[in-house]
Formats: C-alpha cells, structure tokens, sequence
C-alpha cells in the first residue's frame, strides 16, 4: 500500500493541472456563454442530407465528394 | 379568426395581401416589412428557422433611406477608431444585438451573415445577446454587415464596454472558477475521507490517516480562500453594518470546521478518536455557491439582452461646417456646431433651429403623442425624433448634457432615494441567526465544565444541524417559483423586492399614454359629407396618408390599398395628391376648402381630426369627410382598473399629457385622482407626496418622462413597448399588453407570501426541535447533514406548489 505515497501525490499534481485548464478556459471566454451549445447542437440543417423513407435522396447532398 | 402574420404574429390588415411559398405552402404577411425578411430568410434556404423558432419575431420598423445613410456613417475610419480594432488587415467589433427572441434568431443570424465575404468570424453570445464580428475591411464594409442584420428584422449597433460590464464579467467568470474549485475539491475530498469514516484502528494504518488527512487539507484550503471569500466578505460587512444574514452563520461554520479539523491534522495523534471535516467545508461551499450562481444567472438572463439599446441619442451626428458636412461620434459634439437632422432622424443633442422648418415628435420626453412645430428659434430636445424635414439646429449643450441626460442622472438620484422594501426573510433570519449564535456560545461554555473535550463538536453540531439552509432557502424558492410562473404569464420580475412590495401597495399609479392606451392614434370616427362612400374615403385618405410619416398617417395603416401620386405636403397643413384620377386634399378644415368657408355643419370633434375634400373640375373644394382620430384604451384596462380598486387599492393617473384627454380617459375608467400636463419632475414630487403620507406606491409606465417616477415609487412595472433604458430601470417588466397580467401578479405575491411563512415555519420548526438535541451532544454528523437536506427538499415542494 506504500505505493499511496506516490499516486497521490500524483493524482493531486493532475488535479492541478486540470484546475489549470479549467482557469485556462475560463479566461479564454469559452464560459461566457453557458446557454449557446445547448442550443446550437439542434439547428443543424442537414435535412437535405437525410434520405428520404425509399431510400432515394431528394437531392444531392452539395459537399457529396467522398465518392470515388 | 383574423389571420396572422407568418412572421411576426400580428393581425394582417384588412385588404392587405402579401403571400410567399415557404417549404411549399403559402403563408400570408401584415406588412411588406415582414414579407421582406422571411423572402431574404427563404433566399438563403434558411426557412427552417421557421421550424425552429420557439417564438414569433419581432415586428420589423421599415428601415428609412436616411437611417439607411445613417448605418453607412458607420464605414467612416475616423468614428471607427473608437470601436473598431484592427489586428493583421483584420477588423474586429464588438456588436450588440436588439430584437433577438429565441434561439433560432441567433442561428439564422449567425448564418447569413457569415455567408457574406470578408467575414472571418461572427458569433452571437445567447445571453447578453452581443456578437463578436471580424471581417475584413477591404473586401465587405461594416455598413454592408449592419444593414444585412436590419434586413433580417433585427437591430445591431457598435458598443463599447464600459467598466462596468468588464467588471461584471470578469465577476462572472470568478464565480465559475470558484464553483469548479470547490466542485473538484469536494469530489477528491470525498474519496480521501471515505476511508476514514469506514476505517477502523485495526484496518487502517495512522500514517494512511495522517496522509488522506493532509491530502484534504491541502485540498480543502483553496476552497476556504479562494471559493467562500464571498461569504466571508459579507459577513464582515454584516458586521459593519450590524445587520445579521446568513453570511454570518455560513462563514462561522466554515471557518470553525475549516480551522478545527487543521488543528487535528497537524497536531493530534494519528487516531480514528477526533473527525476531520474537510470533505464537508468543501460541499457545504459547493452548493451555496452553485445556488447563489444560479439564482444571479436567472436574474440576469432576461436583462441583458436589449441593455445596450439605452443609448437614446444616436451614436453620430452630421454636422455642418465651411468645408461641407462631416459626420461626427456623438460624444465629440461641441456647442455651437451646427447639427444636420434628416426626416426620421433622432437629435443627438439640444439645440436651437437655425434653418428650416419641421415637427418633432417628443412622445419619449413628454409622452405628448402629437409631433411639435419647430420653426427657427426653437428649441429642439436630444432624443425627439425630427418627424418631416431637413432642418439645421445649433447645440446648445453636448449630449452629455441635453435634456434626456438630465432626466437620465435624476433617475440616479430617485432610486438613490428609493424606499427600500425590507424583506420578511431578512428580518426572520437575523433575529434566527442571533438566536443559533448565542445558543451555540452557550452550549460551548456549558460544555466547558462539564466536559471541554466536547465543546468543539457540540458547538459544530449546533452550527450544522441549524445550518439555516432551509431558511435560507424557504424565500428564493417560492420567489423562483412565482417568477418563473409569471414570466410564462408576461411579467418579468426583474428585482428581488418586486414580490413583497406588490403585498403592501396601497396606491397604484398609471401613465396615460402608452400604459392605459395603446398609446398610437386610432381612427376613432368617421363622419362622411356630401353623400360620399364611408369606405372610399378611408382608402383614399390612407391612400394620401401613405406618403406621410406622421403619426396620424399610422392611423389609416389599416385602410391602406394603393398608393396615391404626386403627393405634395404642406407643412402643418395637410397633403394634396391625385388618386385614381381625382384630386383630394387632407388636412385642417381651412387648407381642405382653400380657406372657402365650410358650407356643410361640421360636428364639435373631441381630439385631433382631419378632412376630407375633393377638387370638383370648376375649382371648387367640396368636402368628403371629417376623421377623428383617439389614442385607444387597452381592452385589459378597465378591468385591470376595477379589480385594483376592489382591492382596495386606490388608482391614480399620472400623465404629462393635456388635462382634456386624460380626463376623457379617467372618466371612462372611473378614476378619480387625476394629474394632467405633469412634467417628470412633477410626477415625482407627487409620488413623493404621497409617499410622505406613508402610502406604498406602485408606478407603472412606459416613457422616458416616467424614469425618475418609476425609480422614485417602492415599486415600478415598465411596459413592454417602453424604452430599453426604462425597462431597465424598472423592478418588473410587463413583456405583453395584457394589463390582466397585472392582477394576477399581486395575487400570486399574496399567495407568495402564504408560501413563505409556510416555508419559514416549517424550518425554524426543524432547528428548534434538533437544536436542543445537538446541544445535549445526541446528534451525530451524519444525522445532521441528512435531516437538514430532507428538511430543506420539504421547503422546495412546497414551493413549487406555487407554479401552478
């Protein structure tokens, strides 16, 4: 159990390191907004890129270059 | 069932009929300002913002060729200076975005603007509603960018951040710093003292207890000071100003648990015999923390929005010098320049007309709905909107200092003087607080002689089983509760005290214009001549009036149809103009009969009126139709007005309006105390008298002229079509015109306050009852912290019984 001695001292210095980050992030403004992502995530409008029920899309997606 | 806008939601004009095929139905539009947009929306295949929306867009203003202009005075590099930077070619602003209603507005914003070329980057903030935009400068002009904004039905202006907002922001961001500290350090915290609750001396080694105990406490200190500094500030200045809150509980227990189990860490035995409590420091601070944020988020999510829209004097200025017109920021205006003011323009500062001729509207000053004459000599306020020409002012004070700035730091000043709404939780808990500290220091000088071992878990155990969070949590939980329940109703309680003062009000004070009416001209009646058709004579009157930008002309909106040609105005008169072939005239009696002397009887009108007359082929004007035109009542208003005064409460008018109309007004509302032609000074004073005769009085307002009232009176409502800066300055925001809404609100703070003593009953029941049970030393910690998050749950339900 001896071996305590040493994992927590490092998990204390990876705590740090994520308290550092965290502050990192905070500063940078990446907390400013806490309601934008919650939403953002629902307007993807991709409804052109979802195939219709027969399995034929409507239209080509635009950006359709992965095709060989 | 009229219908509605797609758009915007509002009634479509009878006879107006504009229709565009989105996702492969037709929708129908009220106004061609509507239709506009959502074809600018369906042209970028954006029309599943229609989808998404959660609520309808706002009603766009028609966007004039000089506010057009006024958006290109934007691109000038010398204004730019003052907000713009540039870093490597590109520009970089900070915008501030009106109109916004939901979620979708900022992704079908952040869509088309972003397809522009030369935008690097333009985001939108979803709370304070402000977006930063980076282009470059060489390829699209900031202009170009503002005026996409406006056409997609929203508003967007340059601002500035002031030291205020900086502060407040980097507050803010503290504030999530200190919560992840505590968050994190109670999770590891958890894991090291795990151990030491479970432990016993045979299966635990004491250097393994010496080591988790040191782990916490290394863990556990940047909570105390840097995570519950907050507490400990307030309780210092609780102390200062001898006024007990829950600060000073908070900050005692922390302290005291925080020092003690420091203590035992450094020098007792390395024994199972004495407890630390680190783990619980860092929780306690935890969840104090993340409900104070989230109570301040709610608080301010709804204000911010619209707040940089308080500037009520543009930006720029025109001015005219010897080497031409030069614009100007606003704020560089100097006096005895000579400031250009186009038709629909606002004055950016006072001054005195020294060429041309116009009328202004001043409805935001003086809540007077009728524009003003202004010839050379007079005087022409800051913040009034120029309503027909051209005309030239010389300042006579800077922005700074013009009218609406006056008004603005006599605001300041009333809600200096605001009387101040004690709430009843402040009172409860700082005779409560008195009540647990001198019990703790009792109970710790009792021990002492019996057994000084146990005074310093006894005295914690009082400190935590009374850990006044139920109390503390029995006031924002119900005023949560009642907030969150009428904003869905329309009513944004913006400050704390509203709730409370609503219970005590005893008189409750109106504005006239925009508040118990609609506050615009209605076609009220029509009398008709010469046996004209009633309803040809509203389309050709609307027909000529469509020319006009004066508010009457807003009347015949509804009966527009076609336009009518060459229309030509004559300045405070009327217009003359030739439709479907026939020349009419609309004005003054005197300027539609040429002066002739009226042959028909023409009956005594009430208010404003126009006529109607017609040009016959031997020159001879022969009179169609005379309009009235009122300011409407609200449909909520009478009975808004009924159900305050069978409540006792008693119903003034306080308008800077003329006395005959406000009269005509309170008569139909039957409200007795009535003040006409009231200056914003005046209305003040008249709530201050009423104030001195211990009355509780409640305002409720719209304009710029009923700031410094509303912020004088206990308890101000704004109206939702108010300016920004009054809605700002008010305690609640009414955010629809359904006055009804007002009612329900002082009966929601009744049962609010029902809810409240409930609540409060319920949790110093629970502390007395455990207190003594603590002090004889019966309850262990684990007890404690559990019957006191049970009793602070049975507070939440019982709140929220209040949302329904």
């Amino acid at each position: 159990m001896e071996i305590l001695f040493i994992l927590i001292p490092v998990s204390i210095a990876f705590v740090a390191l994520a308290i550092w980050v965290f502050g990192w992030a905070i500063k940078n403004g990446q907390y400013d907004d806490l309601e934008g992502p919650a939403h953002s995530i629902l307007f993807d409008d991709d409804a052109d890129m979802i195939p219709d029920r027969n399995d034929k899309p409507k239209t080509k997606p635009a950006t359709d270059s992965t095709k060989p | 069932m009229p219908e509605k806008c797609y758009h915007c939601d509002e009634v479509i004009p009878r006879g107006f009929n504009a229709v565009l095929t989105i996702s492969d139905k037709q929708q129908a539009f009220c106004c061609y300002g509507c239709l506009a947009i959502a074809e600018t929306i369906v042209s970028g295949g954006l029309e599943n913002f229609y989808l998404h929306r959660t609520k309808a867009s706002e009603k766009p203003d028609i966007l004039s060729q000089s506010q057009q202009d006024e958006l290109h005075l934007y691109d000038d590099k010398a204004l730019q200076e003052d907000f713009v930077t540039i870093k490597e070619g590109i520009s970089e602003t900070h915008l501030s975005i009106g109109s916004i209603t939901c979620a979708a507005c900022i992704w079908l914003l952040e869509r088309e603007i972003n397809k522009i070329n030369g935008i690097h980057r333009f985001t939108i903030n979803h709370t304070s509603h402000r977006a930063i935009l980076e282009w470059a400068d060489d390829e699209c002009l900031l202009s170009t960018i503002l005026l996409k904004i406006r056409k997609l039905g929203y508003k967007a202006r340059p601002y500035q951040d002031d030291l205020a907002k900086k502060q407040a922001q980097s507050e803010k961001r503290t504030s999530i710093f200190r919560i992840a500290i505590a968050g994190i350090a109670t999770m590891q915290n958890m894991m090291f003292s795990l151990p030491l609750y479970l432990g016993t001396e045979s299966s635990i080694d004491p250097e393994f207890i010496a080591l988790f105990r040191w782990v916490s406490l290394i863990m556990c200190t940047p909570v105390v000071f840097f995570s519950a500094s907050p507490f400990f500030k307030a309780a210092l200045r609780d102390i200062k100003t001898r006024h007990l809150t829950m600060d000073l509980p908070v900050s005692l227990a922390i302290l005291a648990a925080y020092s003690a189990s420091a203590f035992i860490t450094v020098f007792s035995d390395n024994n199972l015999d004495s407890d630390v409590y680190f783990d619980s420091v860092a929780m306690f601070t935890f969840f104090l923390l993340l409900g104070r944020f989230f109570e301040m988020q709610t608080r301010h999510k709804h204000l911010n929005s619209d707040a940089d829209f308080n500037q009520l004097l543009p930006a720029t200025a025109r001015v005219k010098t010897s080497d031409g017109e030069i614009s100007k920021p606003a704020h560089k205006i100097e006096i005895g320049d000579v400031l250009i003011i186009h038709q629909g323009q606002i004055s950016p500062a006072d001054g005195i007309v020294v060429e041309g001729q116009s009328r202004f509207d001043e409805s935001a000053l003086t809540g007077e709905f009728l524009p003003i004459n202004k010839t050379i000599g007079s005087v022409v306020n800051g913040g009034t909107a120029n309503v027909e020409n051209t005309i030239l002012i010389e300042t006579t004070a800077t922005p700074k200092h013009s009218r609406v700035a006056a008004i603005i730091r006599m605001l300041d000043q009333a809600q200096h003087e605001k009387p101040q709404t004690v709430q009843l939780a402040d009172i409860v808990a700082s005779y409560f607080v008195a009540f647990v500290l001198i019990s703790a220091a009792i109970t710790g000088v009792f021990w002492y002689f019996i057994d000084p071992e146990a005074v310093f878990p006894t005295v914690l155990s009082i400190l935590v089983v009374t850990c006044p969070c139920a109390l503390s949590l029995a006031t924002p939980t119900a005023m949560t509760s009642v907030n969150t329940f009428l904003r869905d109703k329309g009513l944004l309680m913006a400050k704390g005290h509203a709730l409370e003062a609503m219970n005590s009000t005893t008189d409750i004070i109106f504005d006239k214009t925009g508040t118990l009416t609609e506050g615009k001209l209605q076609l009220s009646r029509t009398t008709i001549y010469n046996e004209q058709d009633k309803q040809e004579a509203q389309t050709i009157a609307a027909a000529l009036e469509s020319h006009s930008r004066h508010p009457i002309a807003r009347a015949f909106k509804p009966y527009f149809i076609e336009k009518a040609d060459q229309v030509e105005t004559t300045l405070g008169y009327g217009l003359q103009g030739s439709f479907k072939g026939k020349t009419y005239r609309l004005g003054n009696i005197a300027f539609v009969l040429n002066n002739a002397p009226p042959r028909d009887k023409i009956n005594e009108p009430l208010g404003a009126h126009i006529f109607l007359s017609e040009l016959s082929e031997d020159k001879q004007y022969t009179l169609l139709a005379q309009f009235e035109l009122s300011d409407t009542l609200r449909e909520e208003s009478l009975s808004c007005v009924k159900a305050f005064q069978a409540q006792g409460i008693k119903v003034h008018i306080l308008s800077g309006d003329h006395l005959n109309s406000v009269q005509h007004i309170a008569h139909q509302l039957g409200i007795k105390h009535i003040k006409a032609a009231q200056s914003p000074e005046q209305k003040l004073n008249y709530v201050r008298k009423l104030q001195q005769d211990n009355k509780e009085v409640a305002m409720v307002g719209d304009g710029i002229n009923d700031l410094p009232v509303l912020s004088g009176a206990r308890l101000s409502i704004a109206m939702g079509g108010a300016s920004d800066i009054t809605k700002l300055n008010s305690d609640a925001v009414l955010l629809n015109s359904h006055m009804s809404v007002l009612n329900l609100a002082f009966q929601s703070a009744n049962r609010a306050r029902k809810i409240i003593k409930q609540n409060m009953a319920w949790a110093i029941g629970y502390n007395l009852l455990m207190l003594p049970l603590a002090a004889m030393g019966l309850v262990p910690p684990y007890f404690a912290a559990l019957g006191m998050s049970l009793s602070s749950l049975v507070v939440v339900f019982n709140s929220l019984r209040l949302k329904s």
